[in-house]
């Protein structure tokens, strides 16, 4: 028990949770046929299950997955891992068919019509009253709890968002309040519209598929799982007291002290490299950082038309590219990121506190 | 391309004509596009009905599509797609898998989901919901306050049955009896009568139908009147010139009126024929109404109670149909009650909200005397014993004469609960109130938690509520909330002491606290200092003062836990704190020498440097020989030890002062002569008095004084010093700087500028570290800004704001409870302990277990700081208490004693006893004690009464509150207990008259007397005047001032207090001169006088014109009853020999004492001052009556009144 606890509060590091998460991700992008047999995708959610029942025995441990506040973030493990394996199996499914030549799977019942009344609406109103007298047993089981008074003054040890901005609240590890909260999420919701707009594969309407958009989903699920679901769970088991990053075995000590070892580009570059003092003018001091995230927008689109992204580029056109890539661009900015800070301990690209001005 | 299709289109095209067309076009457009909706299309009319034609076309459309839908079935499913997919992707992508279309009638068998199947779900999800609806009102009605409720309706249904059959039991059943029996007699009569009054009730009832009529009549016409009446009045105001149609509008209005006499007449005439039937029947129904009425008033009481307890008792409405849910919202059995506050607050961060308390929810009978001292016996015997819901939950509150009484101070609607309590006052159930668990007599606080969570899901966290309630015995902190302005509390020791604590701790000096701010530094004034003692001694003194004076509130800052000496807060006892060494220091026994030493030095340069600059220097000593004898007896007679004690001589009474035992070992004898004759000469703020002595008694005092060593200190080693470490800890403060190599740089340049000039910077630098200044008035840290954390919120603090160390930390084994109580507590028995590190081992079992402390690892710098005042068990617990209680929160002000003018006055009086300790010589009765009679049988506590009588007999005690046994009053509130004894009351009770009676025969007669004595009296005076206690003679001790305001002048009072002198010349003891201020001086004389009830302010007794025949007479009486054998007058010396037998000087007694006194203590002097030599000249208290010896006596008395207030005309 004590080695089980120990491995995984050795793992408890973000770059390490988020690391293997994401080998994790691309290995089942890659080996998704095998993923993908029932055996395997039960097999892993067994594992999870084995994993909080094993790990229940400690007391820290239970406390936190059996908080109120906490049981749907379990919950929505589950539920992600079992909605995930429906698509992507009928995605593998639908690209085995395509490529014997038969049609899809969906093209099957797509003659199926579905009448507003009763399918549609008294198929809702059960689920709606499923659903109502679920929540109550469960608000009546666990006693929904109230918290405390909120106040300005006295936040609660971690103050954490609700769970769905979770994600967002650990953007803040990394980047200042403006860009992890204003900036960012605008551009997820600015994304998430102007997919149709700069979609021009015309495939896999209407029907699941995997082969036939790898690109697109591949990026859907990265940000989905990896920079948002991922960080949902990180945010409400493993951020204990003054956001510490905790193993889940560990208890949350308020007074647990991390070091605070960053530093900026500036720093880096003109302390550093070139041996000499920080330039008093701040724009001069910031130059560094300023050149590369202007060249980070601008080279590197260029650089990505003409290399990897060179059969997209010619496909979709400059204004559809210049749109998609400024997106993917501003998604990989958080991973980015998160590799500097933990391999260079980097706080800030650009670090203005004059104009609060920090990237 | 289906037909449906094709009307499809055609339909559009015609909407689209028709709406561009306008209205006027439309109905033959629509009539033809869609002929089978012609009627709803001819509807239209003239103007048509746009919305209507439009929804029949669509109908029109749905049709066609049906159509469509129909005939494409019957095709395989695979021969039509393209024709259903096309209108959809015209123009778009190309179709990658056809759309096929419903192969099936709509109704037909494989619709998506089987209705069958969507009912089965509705009815099991409908039966869920149900199921979860019926679950979530069963947990909102079942609630934990209920039972509470339940419980104590069965207390109060039982209640009212003894009452009931008790006032049954009480009733005169024959009595009863006898009046049945005549009142069945009387309505016999009646019955017998029975025809004659149908007559009569019929007539009646027909007499006053006239009534009505007549009366309505009248009414109707009076309002006419009234109208007609008020149309008069109008035309006399408007056309006062037309006299034709006055007078016709007059005639007309006295007609009416005349109309309306008539009809009151008739009315009248009616109603009294009515009432005369009326009289009729009466007279044959009175006697049985009378008889009716004695019999109710014989059952009344019966009657009100069984109402009472019809309204609670069980039975279905009561218990089933009152308390139903829904039903419940009308007047249940049960029901949550509250009381709201608006003058007392929650805070709730962004808002302060009135408290609504709904403890008394559960703790019903809270206000309910009857269930006063529901005690441990009584709580055993619930009722229903299978549901026994809680220990004393419905008890009464314990001080119902203080709190919660609607007529004590603290009424509950007014204060609620939670203001002392705290916890939660808006939750009813338990886990959510946040009870604390204390101990008590049959469980620890740790039995009790458990038992807790076990019985009522106990959340020891506290999780949502950061106020979880002040344990049950350290209720007494909140007093200070609201009475911060009243240094003590009368009645209410628990608070008294803790305060007087912190005061004399003078915790106030390094922290601010809100409310003392008027306190002095409780430290001697340092100032001189290097006059006073040798610089050797300060150095033994500042790392051990408590070996030299054990009494001393001086703290310790060296050697402490952290640094070199055991914990005192010991957990685990057998385990060692290994604190002689640390990371940071080799030497903490070393170290803490150099520190002390460094300090000392640094104080005695400023005192050297001031005494430089003032050129305040000591005066020299008398030439003569000193008489350590003389000095030894004035010391002891004169007044010194009404403060100071010396315990090698026995002299413990009081300790105002510091001991002096050794006082010979500490300063110099110059000094220590210049002190005892002028204190405020060399510490002006000092609270020492001035006794007038002359310089020879001051230098046989010194003398005295002088001899007075203590060997063994002066055989203790010297602090040493080091210089190495000296200078390490000069590093160590200019490291913070710029770095230990240029701290080092900066030490070794200091050094050259003198010897000790680097000792100096350290103990500059650890003066201040440690707050000397806190206490000590130093020069050049006279106005030092306090060092210490302000506590005036502590106790409102988070508590994940408290340090604890890792004494509660997760994963100690030994850790202590998460609390502010605890941390307080752990705090006060050692200041430092929260710098320890526990290291936990394993023993084989597997047990964790702590196997040493070591130091946190902490800079010298960083380490905790606080001294440690070595306190006592109880006195950590009185801290604790005080602690809790900062916490001034949300209470309106108008909710808070505010001592202001006439309160202040007597508030500064009070102050100012306890500041100059006039209680060390005076018994003046300032706070109420309680003396405890000891044992537990009447006999034991019948001993313990006489010796308290016996004290009083010969000092002087009051009772404070009247003292009852059975029905008898063997005490009257504020008499003197031996002088009670002696009259009206015990007499008249007991039969004695001995004076002496507290003997034996006392004893016995109050044995037979059947008087239980009480087990403990509320006693004024108790403790004070010890002074008086080393004076064998009464006569000659310091007087009982207990009505000193009933006795002098206020103004004379006044002025002797800010100068006195001797009023007794013959009495060794001598009132000093405390060189206090006119405020101090003014709020003593109000004090006194508030204790005397008298009148303020106050009028001086004016000097009328001499009344010569009067004055002479008490002239006469003076010489006659020989006053001047004891009494000085003037220079008339007394012609007794005798000189304790001698009085107060008379010629004092025109300005000194109030007529009205004079006269009553003349007539009766041992009411006044217990133990006094004063014959009673005027007659004698015998068999509970004054006795006089004169008839005229009055006459005597006022004469002499009068010739003793004119003395000196």
């Amino acid at each position: 028990m004590e080695s089980f606890e120990n491995f995984f509060n050795a793992l408890a590091s973000p770059q390490l949770v988020i690391g293997i998460a994401t080998v994790i991700f691309f290995v089942y992008l890659a080996r998704m046929r095998q993923m993908m047999t029932p055996s395997v995708s039960f097999g892993i959610m067994g594992l999870v299950a084995v994993f909080l029942v094993i790990g229940s025995q400690n007391h820290d441990f239970f406390k936190i997955i059996t908080k109120g506040d906490n049981m749907p973030i379990v919950i929505m493990i589950y539920s992600v891992l079992f909605f995930l394996w429906l698509a992507m199996r009928q995605a593998t499914q639908n690209d085995m068919r395509l490529e014997k030549g038969l049609p899809p799977n969906e093209a099957e019942d797509s003659g199926k019509k579905i009448l507003v009344w009763p399918d549609l609406v008294y198929s809702e109103f059960v689920v709606t009253v499923l659903l109502a007298a679920v929540f109550i047993l469960w608000a009546v089981a666990v006693e929904a709890p109230l918290e405390e008074p909120a106040s300005g003054a006295r936040a609660p040890n971690p103050a954490k968002a609700p769970w769905y901005f979770l994600g967002l609240q650990e953007m803040l590890v990394y980047f200042d309040p403006w860009l992890a909260g204003v900036v960012l999420p605008g551009m997820i919701v600015v994304g998430l519209m102007a997919i149709p707009y700069i979609d021009v594969n015309p495939k896999g309407n209407g029907y699941y598929t995997f082969k036939e958009r790898p690109f697109a989903i591949s990026v859907f699920l990265f940000g989905f799982l990896i920079l948002w679901v991922l960080l949902v769970i990180m945010g409400t088991f493993l951020r204990g007291p003054n956001w510490n990053f905790f193993g889940p075995f560990e208890f949350w000590d308020p007074h647990k002290v991390e070091a605070l070892s960053n530093i900026n580009l500036s720093d880096y570059f003109w302390v550093s490299w070139l041996d000499t003092r920080l330039p008093d003018n701040s724009l001069i001091r910031e130059a560094p950082g300023i050149l590369l995230i202007i060249g980070y927008f601008t080279i590197a689109p260029a650089l990505l038309a003409v290399t990897v992204l060179k059969k997209l580029f010619n496909e979709m056109g400059f204004a559809r590219y210049s749109v998609l890539v400024m997106l993917l661009l501003f998604m990989a900015s958080l991973p980015i990121k998160m590799l500097l800070r933990w391999f260079f301990n980097l706080k800030y690209l650009v670090a203005i506190p004059e104009w609060f001005f920090n990237i | 391309m289906s037909d449906g299709k094709m009307d499809k289109a055609a339909l559009i095209a015609q909407i689209k004509k028709r709406l561009a067309e306008g209205p006027s076009a439309g109905d033959a457009s629509a009539a033809a596009g869609a002929p089978s909706d012609g009627d709803s299309g001819a509807q239209g009319g003239g103007e048509p009905d746009m919305a209507a034609r439009i929804a029949a076309l669509k109908a029109k459309m749905d049709a066609g599509k049906a159509e469509a839908a129909a005939p494409a079935a019957k095709a395989a499913p695979k021969a039509a797609p393209k024709a259903a997919a096309k209108p959809r992707k015209a123009g778009g992508a190309k179709n990658i898998f056809p759309v096929q279309p419903i192969n099936k009638r709509i109704f037909g068998d494989d619709r998506l989901y089987k209705a069958n199947t969507l009912n089965l779900w509705f009815i099991v999800g409908g039966l869920l919901l149900t199921v979860a609806v019926l679950l979530m009102w069963r947990r909102d009605h079942v609630r934990g306050w209920k039972p509470y409720q339940e419980e104590a309706r069965l207390l109060t249904i039982q209640r009212f049955e003894a009452d009931v059959a008790a006032a049954e039991a009480g009733a005169d059943g024959e009595l009863e009896e006898a009046v049945k029996a005549e009142l069945a007699a009387l309505e016999a009569q009646i019955e017998a009568q029975s025809s004659e009054l149908d007559a009569l009730t019929e007539r009646e009832l027909e007499e006053k139908g006239q009534y009505y009529a007549a009366n309505q009549a009248f009414q109707i016409a009076k309002s006419e009147m009234d109208a007609m009446r008020y149309a008069f009045e109008e035309t006399r105001l408007m056309h006062g010139d037309d006299a034709e149609l006055l007078a016709e509008s007059q005639e007309e209005f006295l007609k009416v009126q005349e109309g309306v006499r008539e009809k009151l007449a008739a009315a009248d005439a009616a109603n009294a024929a009515a009432l005369g039937t009326k009289n009729e029947i009466k007279a044959i129904t009175a006697a049985h109404k009378n008889k009716g009425r004695e019999l109710s008033a014989l059952t009344e009481e019966r009657d009100r109670l069984t109402a009472s307890l019809a309204k609670i008792e069980h039975g279905v409405f009561n218990d089933y149909l009152r308390n139903a849910p829904v039903l419940d919202m009308l007047a249940p059995t049960v029901k949550i009650e509250k009381v709201v506050l608006d003058k007392l607050r929650d805070n709730y961060n962004f808002m302060h909200v009135g408290k609504v308390d709904m403890c008394i929810t559960c703790h019903v009978n809270i206000n309910n005397p009857a269930y006063a001292n529901w005690d441990d016996a009584n709580e055993k015997v619930w009722l229903s014993d299978e549901n026994r819901v809680g220990q004393r939950v419905l008890n009464a509150h314990p001080n119902l004469d203080l709190f919660i009484a609607d007529n004590s101070p603290h009424a509950l609607g007014e204060f609620g609960c939670t203001v002392c309590h705290l916890g939660r006052g808006q939750a009813v159930e338990f886990e959510r109130t946040f009870h604390t668990p204390t101990a008590d007599s049959w469980e620890t606080r740790h039995e009790k938690e458990e038992r807790w969570v076990e019985e009522y899901n106990y959340d020891p966290a506290k999780h949502y509520w950061d106020w979880p309630m002040t344990p049950s015995d350290k209720l007494y902190s909140s007093c200070y909330m609201c009475h911060s302005d009243t240094e003590r509390l009368n009645g209410v020791p628990e608070y008294n002491e803790s305060r007087e604590l912190v005061e004399t701790l003078g915790c106030a000096g390094c922290h601010k606290i809100k409310g003392l701010e008027y306190l002095r530094k409780v430290g001697p004034d340092l100032t001189n200092l290097a006059l006073k003692t040798p610089r050797g001694w300060s150095y033994k003194w500042a790392m051990s003062p408590k070996s030299f004076r054990p009494t001393t509130r001086m703290p310790h800052f060296w050697n402490q836990s952290n640094a070199g000496a055991p914990s005192a807060a010991t957990i685990a006892p057998d385990v060692q704190w290994n604190n002689n060494s640390d990371a940071f220091v080799d030497d903490w026994g070393k170290r803490n020498q150099v520190e002390a030493r460094a300090v000392v030095n640094y104080i005695y340069k400023l005192s050297e440097d001031s005494l430089a600059s003032s050129g305040w220097s000591l005066n020299p000593v008398p030439d003569g020989e000193a008489d350590v004898d003389a000095g030894r007896a004035t010391l002891e007679q004169r007044g010194c030890l009404g403060c100071h004690s010396i315990a090698d001589e026995g002299w413990l009474l009081n300790d105002h002062g510091p001991d002096l035992s050794a006082v010979g070992s500490k300063v110099d004898a110059r000094w220590l002569y210049n002190w005892i004759l002028d204190p405020k000469r060399y510490f002006p703020d000092t609270v020492m008095p001035d006794l007038r002595l002359s310089e020879q008694e001051a230098w046989d005092i010194t003398a005295y004084l002088m001899t007075l060593t203590d060997p063994t200190w002066e055989a203790m080693a010297e602090p040493s010093t080091d210089q190495a470490i000296v200078d390490q800890i000069a590093v160590e403060q200019l490291s913070a700087v710029a770095g230990e190599a240029w701290a080092r740089e900066q030490v070794a340049e200091m050094a050259t500028t003198g010897d000790d000039a680097v000792e100096l910077y350290v103990g500059e630098k650890l003066f201040s570290r440690y707050g000397c200044a806190g206490c000590h008035m130093v020069p050049e840290h006279y106005n030092d800004t306090p060092i210490g954390t302000e506590l005036t919120y502590e106790a409102l603090k988070e508590l994940t704001k408290f340090d604890f160390g890792h004494e509660a930390s997760h994963g100690n084994p030994e850790a202590i409870h998460h609390s502010l109580p605890e941390f307080f507590r752990y705090k006060m028995r050692d200041p430092r302990v929260y710098d320890r590190m526990p290291v936990v081992d394993e023993d084989a079992d597997g047990e964790r277990f702590v196997a040493r402390y070591d130091q946190k690892v902490k800079l010298p710098g960083e380490k905790l700081k606080m001294p440690n005042f070595n306190l006592d068990d109880q006195e950590v617990e009185l801290m604790v208490q005080f602690l809790l209680g900062l916490r001034d929160d949300g209470i309106d002000d108008s909710m808070k004693v505010r001592l202001d003018g006439d309160a202040a006055l007597i508030e500064a009086g009070n102050r100012a006893i306890t500041k100059y300790n006039c209680i060390g010589c005076h018994r003046v009765g300032q706070y109420e004690r309680l003396v405890s009679m000891p044992g537990a049988d009447n006999d034991e506590r019948l001993e313990a009464l006489a010796g308290l009588i016996n004290r009083s007999e010969e000092y002087g005690l009051w009772t404070a509150e009247e003292v009852t046994s059975g029905d008898m009053t063997l005490f009257h509130e504020g008499s003197w207990l031996a002088n009670e004894f002696y009259y009206p009351e015990w007499e008249e009770t007991i039969g004695i008259i001995d004076e002496d009676a507290y003997d034996d025969d006392f004893l016995d007669a109050v044995d037979e007397s059947g008087i239980v004595v009480p087990d403990h009296f509320v006693v004024l005076g108790e403790g004070e005047g010890a002074m008086g206690e080393y004076i064998e003679e009464p006569a000659l001790r310091p007087p009982t001032l207990r009505k000193e305001g009933e006795k002098v002048d206020p103004e004379w009072f006044y002025n002797f207090l800010l100068d006195p002198f001797i009023v007794r010349t013959h009495v060794e003891v001598r009132m000093p001169t405390f060189g206090m201020s006119s405020d101090e001086a003014l709020g003593l004389v109000r004090w006194f006088s508030a204790q005397s009830n008298e009148a303020w302010p106050f009028e001086s007794e004016a000097h009328a014109d001499l009344d010569q025949a009067l004055y002479d007479k008490g002239s006469e009486l003076f010489t006659v009853n020989q006053c001047n054998q004891c009494h000085p007058s003037g220079d008339v010396m007394p012609t007794q020999e005798d000189k304790t037998q001698w009085g107060p000087d008379l010629s004092l007694a025109a300005e000194r004492l109030k007529a009205g006194w004079i006269h009553d203590w003349l007539v009766n002097p041992p009411e006044f001052q217990p133990g006094t030599r004063m014959p009673n000249f005027m007659g004698e208290f015998s068999d509970g009556e004054y006795a006089p010896m004169y008839d005229d006596y009055e006459e005597r008395v006022d004469a002499l009144v009068y010739y003793l207030k004119n003395f000196e005309q």
